[in-house]
Protein backbone atom coordinates (compact mmCIF):
# COMPACT_ATOMS: atom_id res chain seq x y z
CA UNK A 1 0.00 0.00 0.00
CA UNK A 2 1.27 3.46 -0.83
CA UNK A 3 2.41 5.30 2.27
CA UNK A 4 -0.05 8.15 2.55
CA UNK A 5 -1.04 10.41 5.41
CA UNK A 6 -4.48 9.28 6.54
CA UNK A 7 -6.94 11.29 8.62
CA UNK A 8 -8.41 9.11 11.32
CA UNK A 9 -11.08 9.54 13.97
CA UNK A 10 -10.21 8.64 17.57
CA UNK A 11 -12.35 5.87 19.00
CA UNK A 12 -10.87 5.74 22.49
CA UNK A 13 -8.04 7.39 24.46
CA UNK A 14 -7.88 5.32 27.63
CA UNK A 15 -5.73 5.84 30.72
CA UNK A 16 -3.79 2.73 31.73
CA UNK A 17 -1.71 4.39 34.46
CA UNK A 18 -1.27 8.05 35.50
CA UNK A 19 1.02 8.71 32.55
CA UNK A 20 0.32 5.85 30.09
CA UNK A 21 -2.51 5.80 27.57
CA UNK A 22 -3.91 3.46 24.96
CA UNK A 23 -5.25 5.33 21.93
CA UNK A 24 -7.45 3.51 19.45
CA UNK A 25 -8.39 5.11 16.13
CA UNK A 26 -9.82 4.21 12.74
CA UNK A 27 -7.67 1.96 10.59
CA UNK A 28 -7.49 3.51 7.14
CA UNK A 29 -5.08 0.95 5.67
CA UNK A 30 -6.26 -2.07 3.67
CA UNK A 31 -3.00 -3.92 4.40
CA UNK A 32 -2.02 -5.38 7.79
CA UNK A 33 0.70 -3.99 10.04
CA UNK A 34 3.45 -6.49 10.79
CA UNK A 35 5.10 -6.86 14.19
CA UNK A 36 7.89 -4.30 14.58
CA UNK A 37 6.26 -1.76 12.28
CA UNK A 38 5.24 1.68 13.44
CA UNK A 39 3.15 4.73 12.63
CA UNK A 40 4.09 8.40 12.39
CA UNK A 41 1.35 10.42 14.08
CA UNK A 42 0.53 14.13 13.89
CA UNK A 43 -2.20 16.50 15.00
CA UNK A 44 -4.45 17.54 12.15
CA UNK A 45 -3.86 21.08 10.82
CA UNK A 46 -1.10 21.81 13.34
CA UNK A 47 2.29 23.26 12.45
CA UNK A 48 3.38 23.12 16.07
CA UNK A 49 4.22 20.44 17.19
CA UNK A 50 5.86 20.23 13.75
CA UNK A 51 7.31 16.76 13.23
CA UNK A 52 5.25 13.60 13.27
CA UNK A 53 5.93 11.33 16.24
CA UNK A 54 6.69 7.60 15.81
CA UNK A 55 4.69 5.03 17.79
CA UNK A 56 4.75 1.26 17.40
CA UNK A 57 1.53 -0.41 16.29
CA UNK A 58 0.38 -1.87 19.59
CA UNK A 59 -2.54 -3.79 18.12
CA UNK A 60 -4.99 -3.72 15.24
CA UNK A 61 -8.04 -5.23 13.63
CA UNK A 62 -9.78 -4.57 10.34
CA UNK A 63 -11.33 -1.33 11.63
CA UNK A 64 -8.95 -0.03 14.30
CA UNK A 65 -5.31 0.65 15.10
CA UNK A 66 -3.96 1.30 18.57
CA UNK A 67 -0.82 2.78 20.10
CA UNK A 68 0.41 2.70 23.68
CA UNK A 69 2.17 5.88 24.76
CA UNK A 70 3.61 7.57 27.82
CA UNK A 71 3.28 11.29 28.55
CA UNK A 72 6.88 12.52 28.57
CA UNK A 73 6.58 16.06 27.21
CA UNK A 74 4.36 18.62 25.53
CA UNK A 75 3.33 16.60 22.48
CA UNK A 76 2.43 13.41 24.34
CA UNK A 77 0.57 15.56 26.88
CA UNK A 78 -1.44 17.08 24.02
CA UNK A 79 -2.11 13.57 22.69
CA UNK A 80 -3.46 12.49 26.08
CA UNK A 81 -6.02 15.31 25.97
CA UNK A 82 -7.57 14.21 22.69
CA UNK A 83 -11.03 12.72 22.96
CA UNK A 84 -13.30 10.36 21.12
CA UNK A 85 -14.16 11.73 17.64
CA UNK A 86 -11.17 14.10 17.55
CA UNK A 87 -9.07 13.70 14.41
CA UNK A 88 -5.43 12.74 14.08
CA UNK A 89 -3.30 11.98 11.02
CA UNK A 90 -1.05 8.98 10.64
CA UNK A 91 1.47 7.64 8.14
CA UNK A 92 1.88 3.90 8.04
CA UNK A 93 2.91 1.21 8.06
CA UNK A 94 6.58 2.06 8.41
CA UNK A 95 9.80 0.20 9.11
CA UNK A 96 11.08 -3.32 8.55
CA UNK A 97 9.06 -5.89 10.49
CA UNK A 98 10.42 -8.61 12.77
CA UNK A 99 11.11 -11.85 10.92
CA UNK A 100 7.90 -13.75 11.65
CA UNK A 101 8.78 -16.95 9.87
CA UNK A 102 11.44 -17.98 12.31
CA UNK A 103 10.57 -20.25 15.22
CA UNK A 104 12.41 -20.37 18.50
CA UNK A 105 12.70 -23.04 21.16
CA UNK A 106 12.68 -20.47 23.90
CA UNK A 107 12.03 -16.80 23.27
CA UNK A 108 12.44 -14.05 25.85
CA UNK A 109 10.79 -10.71 25.31
CA UNK A 110 12.18 -7.91 27.51
CA UNK A 111 10.36 -4.61 27.91
CA UNK A 112 11.34 -1.50 29.85
CA UNK A 113 7.90 -0.25 30.92
CA UNK A 114 6.36 1.53 27.91
CA UNK A 115 8.70 -0.55 25.69
CA UNK A 116 5.90 -3.16 25.74
CA UNK A 117 4.20 -0.91 23.17
CA UNK A 118 6.81 -1.95 20.63
CA UNK A 119 6.59 -5.66 21.48
CA UNK A 120 2.88 -6.36 21.98
CA UNK A 121 2.06 -7.21 18.37
CA UNK A 122 5.22 -9.34 18.16
CA UNK A 123 4.16 -11.29 21.26
CA UNK A 124 0.65 -11.85 19.86
CA UNK A 125 2.13 -13.19 16.63
CA UNK A 126 4.83 -15.35 18.13
CA UNK A 127 3.22 -16.90 21.22
CA UNK A 128 1.30 -19.62 19.33
CA UNK A 129 4.29 -21.32 17.77
CA UNK A 130 7.00 -20.47 20.27
CA UNK A 131 7.77 -20.96 23.95
CA UNK A 132 7.65 -17.27 24.92
CA UNK A 133 8.16 -15.46 28.23
CA UNK A 134 7.87 -11.71 28.97
CA UNK A 135 10.21 -9.85 31.32
CA UNK A 136 9.04 -6.32 32.07
CA UNK A 137 10.39 -3.60 34.34
CA UNK A 138 8.39 -0.91 36.11
CA UNK A 139 9.09 2.05 38.38
CA UNK A 140 6.31 1.40 40.93
CA UNK A 141 4.04 -1.38 42.13
CA UNK A 142 0.95 0.56 41.03
CA UNK A 143 2.36 0.70 37.51
CA UNK A 144 3.15 -3.03 37.59
CA UNK A 145 -0.36 -3.92 38.84
CA UNK A 146 -2.04 -1.79 36.16
CA UNK A 147 0.09 -3.14 33.30
CA UNK A 148 -0.20 -6.77 34.33
CA UNK A 149 -3.99 -6.44 34.46
CA UNK A 150 -3.90 -4.72 31.07
CA UNK A 151 -1.69 -7.44 29.53
CA UNK A 152 -3.71 -10.35 30.91
CA UNK A 153 -5.44 -11.04 27.56
CA UNK A 154 -2.04 -12.09 26.17
CA UNK A 155 -2.13 -15.21 28.40
CA UNK A 156 1.64 -15.50 28.64
CA UNK A 157 4.03 -15.90 31.55
CA UNK A 158 5.02 -12.43 32.83
CA UNK A 159 8.03 -11.82 35.07
CA UNK A 160 7.88 -8.33 36.53
CA UNK A 161 10.53 -6.25 38.26
CA UNK A 162 9.77 -3.07 40.18
CA UNK A 163 12.44 -0.42 40.87
CA UNK A 164 10.87 1.11 43.92
CA UNK A 165 8.31 -1.05 45.68
CA UNK A 166 6.99 0.16 49.02
CA UNK A 167 8.01 -2.36 51.63
CA UNK A 168 7.49 -6.05 50.92
CA UNK A 169 6.43 -6.62 47.32
CA UNK A 170 5.04 -9.50 45.32
CA UNK A 171 7.38 -8.36 42.53
CA UNK A 172 11.15 -8.66 42.16
CA UNK A 173 12.79 -5.54 43.62
CA UNK A 174 15.21 -3.85 41.21
CA UNK A 175 15.45 -3.24 37.49
CA UNK A 176 14.73 -5.79 34.81
CA UNK A 177 18.41 -6.43 34.07
CA UNK A 178 18.97 -7.32 37.74
CA UNK A 179 16.10 -9.82 37.50
CA UNK A 180 17.56 -11.36 34.36
CA UNK A 181 20.98 -11.68 36.03
CA UNK A 182 19.40 -13.93 38.65
CA UNK A 183 17.59 -16.00 36.02
CA UNK A 184 19.12 -19.44 35.74
CA UNK A 185 17.00 -20.57 32.78
CA UNK A 186 18.28 -19.88 29.30
CA UNK A 187 16.63 -18.72 26.10
CA UNK A 188 17.71 -19.13 22.51
CA UNK A 189 16.76 -15.59 21.37
CA UNK A 190 15.89 -12.34 23.09
CA UNK A 191 13.84 -9.38 21.79
CA UNK A 192 13.84 -6.11 23.69
CA UNK A 193 12.40 -2.62 23.60
CA UNK A 194 12.85 0.14 26.16
CA UNK A 195 14.95 3.11 27.29
CA UNK A 196 18.47 3.34 25.88
CA UNK A 197 20.09 2.90 29.32
CA UNK A 198 18.17 -0.34 29.85
CA UNK A 199 19.13 -1.68 26.40
CA UNK A 200 22.81 -0.82 26.92
CA UNK A 201 22.89 -2.53 30.30
CA UNK A 202 20.89 -5.50 28.97
CA UNK A 203 23.42 -5.88 26.19
CA UNK A 204 26.60 -5.65 28.26
CA UNK A 205 25.39 -7.52 31.38
CA UNK A 206 23.21 -10.26 29.90
CA UNK A 207 23.37 -10.62 26.11
CA UNK A 208 27.11 -10.28 25.64
CA UNK A 209 27.98 -12.27 28.77
CA UNK A 210 25.60 -15.14 28.06
CA UNK A 211 26.08 -14.89 24.25
CA UNK A 212 22.36 -14.76 23.51
CA UNK A 213 21.27 -13.85 19.96
CA UNK A 214 19.23 -10.68 20.48
CA UNK A 215 17.27 -8.00 18.61
CA UNK A 216 16.41 -4.51 19.81
CA UNK A 217 13.56 -2.32 18.61
CA UNK A 218 15.11 1.15 18.54
CA UNK A 219 13.64 4.61 18.89
CA UNK A 220 14.68 7.84 17.12
CA UNK A 221 13.53 11.37 16.44
CA UNK A 222 12.16 11.28 12.90
CA UNK A 223 11.39 13.78 10.19
CA UNK A 224 10.27 12.00 7.00
CA UNK A 225 9.70 8.52 8.52
CA UNK A 226 10.19 6.85 5.14
CA UNK A 227 13.95 6.81 4.69
CA UNK A 228 14.70 9.87 2.59
CA UNK A 229 15.97 12.57 4.98
CA UNK A 230 18.69 10.64 6.92
CA UNK A 231 17.60 12.27 10.18
CA UNK A 232 16.99 9.15 12.28
CA UNK A 233 20.23 7.23 11.78
CA UNK A 234 22.13 5.09 14.29
CA UNK A 235 25.57 3.56 13.94
CA UNK A 236 25.55 -0.09 12.96
CA UNK A 237 28.65 -2.28 12.64
CA UNK A 238 28.20 -5.17 10.27
CA UNK A 239 30.85 -7.36 8.58
CA UNK A 240 33.56 -5.06 9.88
CA UNK A 241 32.01 -1.89 8.40
CA UNK A 242 30.45 0.85 10.51
CA UNK A 243 27.64 2.72 8.76
CA UNK A 244 24.72 4.91 9.63
CA UNK A 245 21.43 3.03 9.17
CA UNK A 246 17.96 4.52 9.22
CA UNK A 247 15.77 3.54 12.18
CA UNK A 248 12.68 4.22 10.02
CA UNK A 249 13.81 2.13 7.05
CA UNK A 250 16.43 -0.52 7.88
CA UNK A 251 15.02 -0.55 11.43
CA UNK A 252 13.45 -0.13 13.87
CA UNK A 253 14.61 -3.65 14.75
CA UNK A 254 18.37 -4.27 14.69
CA UNK A 255 20.62 -7.12 15.71
CA UNK A 256 21.85 -6.11 19.18
CA UNK A 257 25.43 -7.17 18.34
CA UNK A 258 25.55 -4.63 15.52
CA UNK A 259 24.51 -1.54 17.44
CA UNK A 260 27.34 0.90 18.15
CA UNK A 261 26.32 2.86 21.24
CA UNK A 262 27.29 6.55 21.38
CA UNK B 1 -3.89 26.10 -18.75
CA UNK B 2 -0.10 26.25 -19.00
CA UNK B 3 2.08 25.43 -16.02
CA UNK B 4 5.31 24.98 -17.96
CA UNK B 5 8.27 27.16 -17.00
CA UNK B 6 11.74 27.58 -18.44
CA UNK B 7 15.11 27.94 -16.81
CA UNK B 8 17.79 28.57 -19.42
CA UNK B 9 17.12 26.09 -22.23
CA UNK B 10 15.45 23.60 -19.92
CA UNK B 11 11.70 23.35 -19.78
CA UNK B 12 9.84 21.97 -16.77
CA UNK B 13 6.25 20.73 -16.74
CA UNK B 14 5.37 22.87 -13.71
CA UNK B 15 7.15 25.13 -11.20
CA UNK B 16 7.00 22.70 -8.26
CA UNK B 17 10.32 21.05 -7.45
CA UNK B 18 11.35 19.06 -4.36
CA UNK B 19 14.26 20.42 -2.35
CA UNK B 20 17.59 18.66 -1.99
CA UNK B 21 17.98 16.65 1.19
CA UNK B 22 14.29 16.13 1.83
CA UNK B 23 13.50 13.74 -0.98
CA UNK B 24 16.49 11.38 -1.13
CA UNK B 25 16.95 10.22 -4.72
CA UNK B 26 13.22 9.85 -5.19
CA UNK B 27 12.89 6.12 -4.46
CA UNK B 28 11.09 6.35 -1.12
CA UNK B 29 8.58 8.89 -2.46
CA UNK B 30 7.77 6.70 -5.47
CA UNK B 31 5.98 4.62 -2.78
CA UNK B 32 3.79 7.64 -2.12
CA UNK B 33 3.01 9.17 -5.51
CA UNK B 34 4.07 9.32 -9.16
CA UNK B 35 7.20 11.47 -8.98
CA UNK B 36 7.04 12.24 -12.71
CA UNK B 37 4.23 14.67 -11.81
CA UNK B 38 6.76 16.99 -10.18
CA UNK B 39 8.38 19.82 -12.11
CA UNK B 40 11.68 18.37 -10.93
CA UNK B 41 13.29 16.26 -8.25
CA UNK B 42 16.44 17.82 -6.85
CA UNK B 43 18.66 15.03 -5.59
CA UNK B 44 20.28 14.74 -2.21
CA UNK B 45 23.62 16.62 -2.33
CA UNK B 46 26.13 14.47 -4.20
CA UNK B 47 29.73 14.51 -3.08
CA UNK B 48 32.72 13.06 -4.89
CA UNK B 49 33.11 10.22 -2.40
CA UNK B 50 30.37 8.57 -0.35
CA UNK B 51 29.78 10.43 2.93
CA UNK B 52 28.53 8.93 6.19
CA UNK B 53 27.22 12.20 7.58
CA UNK B 54 27.33 13.59 11.11
CA UNK B 55 27.44 11.72 14.40
CA UNK B 56 25.07 12.61 17.19
CA UNK B 57 21.77 14.45 17.03
CA UNK B 58 20.86 15.21 13.42
CA UNK B 59 17.43 16.83 13.69
CA UNK B 60 15.66 18.97 16.25
CA UNK B 61 12.14 20.34 16.06
CA UNK B 62 11.47 24.01 16.77
CA UNK B 63 8.09 25.79 16.64
CA UNK B 64 6.95 25.51 12.99
CA UNK B 65 10.28 24.23 11.81
CA UNK B 66 13.30 22.06 12.04
CA UNK B 67 17.05 22.40 12.60
CA UNK B 68 19.13 19.81 10.78
CA UNK B 69 22.79 18.80 10.72
CA UNK B 70 22.61 15.68 8.59
CA UNK B 71 26.11 16.29 7.26
CA UNK B 72 25.51 15.42 3.61
CA UNK B 73 25.15 11.67 4.08
CA UNK B 74 24.97 10.42 0.49
CA UNK B 75 26.07 7.50 -1.68
CA UNK B 76 28.62 9.59 -3.61
CA UNK B 77 28.40 10.48 -7.30
CA UNK B 78 29.70 7.14 -8.64
CA UNK B 79 27.12 5.05 -6.79
CA UNK B 80 24.43 7.57 -7.65
CA UNK B 81 25.16 7.00 -11.34
CA UNK B 82 25.40 3.23 -10.90
CA UNK B 83 22.44 2.66 -8.58
CA UNK B 84 19.99 5.55 -8.62
CA UNK B 85 19.76 6.92 -12.17
CA UNK B 86 18.10 3.81 -13.61
CA UNK B 87 15.19 4.10 -11.21
CA UNK B 88 14.77 7.82 -11.94
CA UNK B 89 14.71 7.06 -15.68
CA UNK B 90 12.09 4.35 -15.15
CA UNK B 91 9.94 6.77 -13.17
CA UNK B 92 10.28 9.36 -15.93
CA UNK B 93 11.30 11.95 -13.37
CA UNK B 94 12.83 15.31 -14.27
CA UNK B 95 16.06 15.51 -12.28
CA UNK B 96 18.39 18.27 -11.15
CA UNK B 97 21.54 17.06 -9.41
CA UNK B 98 22.53 18.94 -6.27
CA UNK B 99 26.30 18.97 -6.14
CA UNK B 100 28.39 19.53 -2.99
CA UNK B 101 32.16 19.86 -3.18
CA UNK B 102 34.81 20.67 -0.61
CA UNK B 103 37.18 22.20 -3.15
CA UNK B 104 36.86 23.62 -6.64
CA UNK B 105 38.35 20.42 -8.03
CA UNK B 106 35.71 18.29 -6.35
CA UNK B 107 32.84 20.29 -7.85
CA UNK B 108 34.49 20.09 -11.24
CA UNK B 109 35.05 16.30 -10.97
CA UNK B 110 31.47 15.63 -9.90
CA UNK B 111 30.07 17.61 -12.81
CA UNK B 112 32.41 15.91 -15.24
CA UNK B 113 31.06 12.53 -14.12
CA UNK B 114 27.41 13.61 -14.38
CA UNK B 115 27.62 15.50 -17.65
CA UNK B 116 26.99 12.42 -19.76
CA UNK B 117 23.85 11.46 -17.83
CA UNK B 118 20.84 12.47 -19.94
CA UNK B 119 18.47 12.08 -16.99
CA UNK B 120 20.14 15.12 -15.36
CA UNK B 121 18.68 18.37 -16.70
CA UNK B 122 21.04 20.54 -14.74
CA UNK B 123 22.98 21.16 -11.55
CA UNK B 124 22.22 22.97 -8.33
CA UNK B 125 25.53 23.97 -6.77
CA UNK B 126 25.62 23.79 -2.97
CA UNK B 127 28.06 26.56 -2.02
CA UNK B 128 27.39 26.27 1.72
CA UNK B 129 30.19 23.70 1.96
CA UNK B 130 33.51 24.67 3.50
CA UNK B 131 36.40 24.90 1.05
CA UNK B 132 38.94 22.66 2.77
CA UNK B 133 41.77 23.96 0.57
CA UNK B 134 41.12 27.52 1.73
CA UNK B 135 40.94 26.96 5.46
CA UNK B 136 37.35 25.82 5.53
CA UNK B 137 35.71 29.08 4.54
CA UNK B 138 32.43 28.44 2.82
CA UNK B 139 32.25 29.24 -0.90
CA UNK B 140 29.03 31.10 -0.11
CA UNK B 141 30.89 33.47 2.21
CA UNK B 142 33.77 34.54 -0.01
CA UNK B 143 33.07 36.47 -3.21
CA UNK B 144 36.35 35.51 -4.88
CA UNK B 145 36.02 31.79 -4.20
CA UNK B 146 32.36 31.93 -5.23
CA UNK B 147 33.10 33.78 -8.47
CA UNK B 148 36.02 31.56 -9.45
CA UNK B 149 34.04 28.41 -8.76
CA UNK B 150 31.13 29.47 -10.96
CA UNK B 151 33.48 30.66 -13.72
CA UNK B 152 35.10 27.21 -13.80
CA UNK B 153 31.85 25.28 -13.65
CA UNK B 154 30.14 27.35 -16.31
CA UNK B 155 32.80 26.27 -18.82
CA UNK B 156 32.34 22.63 -17.83
CA UNK B 157 28.70 22.13 -18.61
CA UNK B 158 26.12 22.64 -21.31
CA UNK B 159 23.35 21.84 -18.87
CA UNK B 160 21.65 24.49 -16.74
CA UNK B 161 23.63 25.78 -13.77
CA UNK B 162 21.80 26.91 -10.63
CA UNK B 163 23.55 28.09 -7.50
CA UNK B 164 21.90 27.67 -4.07
CA UNK B 165 22.62 30.82 -2.08
CA UNK B 166 23.17 30.97 1.67
CA UNK B 167 20.98 33.39 3.62
CA UNK B 168 23.59 33.44 6.39
CA UNK B 169 26.29 34.83 4.11
CA UNK B 170 26.72 38.57 4.20
CA UNK B 171 24.83 40.32 1.45
CA UNK B 172 23.15 37.54 -0.49
CA UNK B 173 22.09 40.08 -3.13
CA UNK B 174 25.72 40.62 -4.16
CA UNK B 175 26.23 36.90 -4.53
CA UNK B 176 23.11 36.65 -6.69
CA UNK B 177 24.62 39.37 -8.90
CA UNK B 178 27.92 37.47 -9.21
CA UNK B 179 26.01 34.30 -10.14
CA UNK B 180 24.26 36.21 -12.90
CA UNK B 181 27.53 37.73 -14.14
CA UNK B 182 29.20 34.31 -14.29
CA UNK B 183 26.48 32.92 -16.51
CA UNK B 184 24.40 30.94 -14.02
CA UNK B 185 20.93 30.17 -15.31
CA UNK B 186 19.21 30.65 -11.93
CA UNK B 187 19.75 31.09 -8.21
CA UNK B 188 18.01 29.14 -5.47
CA UNK B 189 16.91 31.41 -2.65
CA UNK B 190 17.80 30.02 -0.24
CA UNK B 191 19.59 27.34 1.75
CA UNK B 192 18.86 26.92 5.48
CA UNK B 193 19.55 29.59 8.11
CA UNK B 194 22.38 28.92 10.56
CA UNK B 195 20.75 28.26 13.93
CA UNK B 196 21.33 26.94 17.43
CA UNK B 197 19.55 25.55 20.49
CA UNK B 198 20.96 25.30 24.01
CA UNK B 199 19.96 22.55 26.49
CA UNK B 200 19.39 24.60 29.62
CA UNK B 201 19.50 21.61 31.96
CA UNK B 202 22.88 20.41 30.72
CA UNK B 203 24.01 24.00 29.96
CA UNK B 204 25.43 22.84 26.65
CA UNK B 205 24.71 23.25 22.94
CA UNK B 206 21.92 20.86 21.98
CA UNK B 207 22.27 21.40 18.23
CA UNK B 208 23.75 23.80 15.71
CA UNK B 209 22.51 23.40 12.18
CA UNK B 210 20.30 24.76 9.44
CA UNK B 211 16.81 26.06 10.19
CA UNK B 212 14.01 25.34 7.72
CA UNK B 213 10.24 25.04 7.65
CA UNK B 214 7.27 27.41 7.84
CA UNK B 215 9.11 29.50 10.48
CA UNK B 216 11.47 30.88 7.79
CA UNK B 217 8.89 31.57 5.07
CA UNK B 218 8.41 35.32 5.57
CA UNK B 219 12.19 35.88 5.72
CA UNK B 220 12.82 33.95 2.50
CA UNK B 221 9.90 35.66 0.74
CA UNK B 222 11.51 38.99 1.54
CA UNK B 223 14.85 37.78 0.13
CA UNK B 224 13.12 36.74 -3.11
CA UNK B 225 11.52 40.18 -3.43
CA UNK B 226 14.88 41.90 -2.87
CA UNK B 227 16.88 39.63 -5.16
CA UNK B 228 14.32 39.94 -7.96
CA UNK B 229 14.84 43.67 -7.80
CA UNK B 230 18.59 43.14 -8.34
CA UNK B 231 18.89 40.33 -10.92
CA UNK B 232 17.17 39.29 -14.13
CA UNK B 233 17.98 35.56 -14.03
CA UNK B 234 15.29 33.24 -12.66
CA UNK B 235 15.00 32.76 -8.91
CA UNK B 236 13.96 29.39 -7.53
CA UNK B 237 12.41 29.97 -4.12
CA UNK B 238 13.08 27.50 -1.34
CA UNK B 239 12.11 28.15 2.25
CA UNK B 240 9.09 27.33 4.31
CA UNK B 241 6.39 26.56 1.75
CA UNK B 242 3.67 24.57 3.50
CA UNK B 243 0.58 24.98 1.34
CA UNK B 244 -0.47 26.26 -2.11
CA UNK B 245 -0.82 29.84 -0.84
CA UNK B 246 2.82 30.10 0.28
CA UNK B 247 3.98 28.63 -3.05
CA UNK B 248 1.86 31.17 -4.95
CA UNK B 249 3.23 34.01 -2.81
CA UNK B 250 6.73 33.04 -3.98
CA UNK B 251 5.64 32.98 -7.65
CA UNK B 252 4.00 36.41 -7.31
CA UNK B 253 7.20 37.69 -5.67
CA UNK B 254 9.14 36.67 -8.75
CA UNK B 255 10.15 33.03 -8.31
CA UNK B 256 10.11 31.08 -11.58
CA UNK B 257 9.93 27.85 -9.61
CA UNK B 258 9.58 26.77 -6.01
CA UNK B 259 11.08 23.97 -3.94
CA UNK B 260 9.11 21.99 -1.41
CA UNK B 261 11.42 20.72 1.31
CA UNK B 262 10.63 20.48 4.99
CA UNK B 263 6.91 20.45 4.19
CA UNK B 264 7.41 16.88 2.92
CA UNK B 265 7.67 16.00 6.61
CA UNK B 266 4.22 17.42 7.28
CA UNK B 267 2.64 15.37 4.50
CA UNK B 268 4.58 13.28 1.99
CA UNK B 269 2.02 14.16 -0.69
CA UNK B 270 2.23 17.88 -0.09
CA UNK B 271 4.01 18.70 -3.37
CA UNK B 272 1.14 17.13 -5.33
CA UNK B 273 -1.40 19.07 -3.21
CA UNK B 274 0.54 22.22 -4.02
CA UNK B 275 0.49 21.53 -7.78
CA UNK B 276 -3.27 20.94 -7.52
CA UNK B 277 -3.65 24.08 -5.41
CA UNK B 278 -1.80 26.19 -7.98
CA UNK B 279 -4.10 24.85 -10.74
CA UNK B 280 -7.16 25.68 -8.63
CA UNK B 281 -5.85 29.23 -8.03
CA UNK B 282 -5.29 29.70 -11.76
CA UNK B 283 -8.85 28.54 -12.49
CA UNK B 284 -10.32 30.83 -9.85
CA UNK B 285 -8.24 33.81 -10.99
CA UNK B 286 -8.83 32.98 -14.70
CA UNK B 287 -5.08 32.70 -15.35
CA UNK B 288 -4.13 30.74 -18.46
CA UNK B 289 -0.38 30.80 -18.15
CA UNK B 290 1.55 30.52 -14.88
CA UNK B 291 4.26 32.77 -16.34
CA UNK B 292 1.84 35.69 -16.30
CA UNK B 293 1.81 35.83 -12.50
CA UNK B 294 5.54 35.37 -11.93
CA UNK B 295 6.90 38.61 -10.53
CA UNK B 296 3.56 40.39 -10.52
CA UNK B 297 4.26 41.73 -7.03
CA UNK B 298 7.30 43.98 -6.66
CA UNK B 299 8.87 46.11 -3.95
Amino acid sequence: MKKILSTSRIIENRKITDDTFLMKFENRNPDKPLPGQFLNIKFKDHLDPFLRRPFAVFDFDRKTLSILYKVVGRTTSMLSQLQKNDLIEYLGFLGEPFDRDRTFNKLWVVAGGIGIGGLHLFIKNMKQNNDLELFIGFNTEEEADAFIRFLKPLHIRINAAVMDPKGKSKYFKGNIVKLLKKETKRCDTLFACGPELMLKSLYSDIIQKKRIPAYFSMDAIMACGIGSCMGCTIKIKEKGLTRFKRVCKEGPVFNADHIVWE
Amino acid sequence: MNLKIKIGKAEFKNPVFTASGTFGYGEEYADVFDISKLGAVITKGLTLKEREGNEGLRIHEVPCGLINRIGLQNVGVDDFIKEKTHFLKEQNAAVIANVAGFSENEFYSIIRKLEGQDIIKGYEINVSCPNVKKGGIEFSNDKTLFKNLLKTLRKETKKILIVKLSPSAGNIINFAGIAQDEGCNAVTVANTFKSAVIDTRKQKIKIRGGLSGPAVFPAVLNLVLEIKKAVKIPVIASGGIYNPDTAIQFLLAGATAVQIGTANFIDPMISISIIDGIKKYMQEQKINDINSIIGKVKI
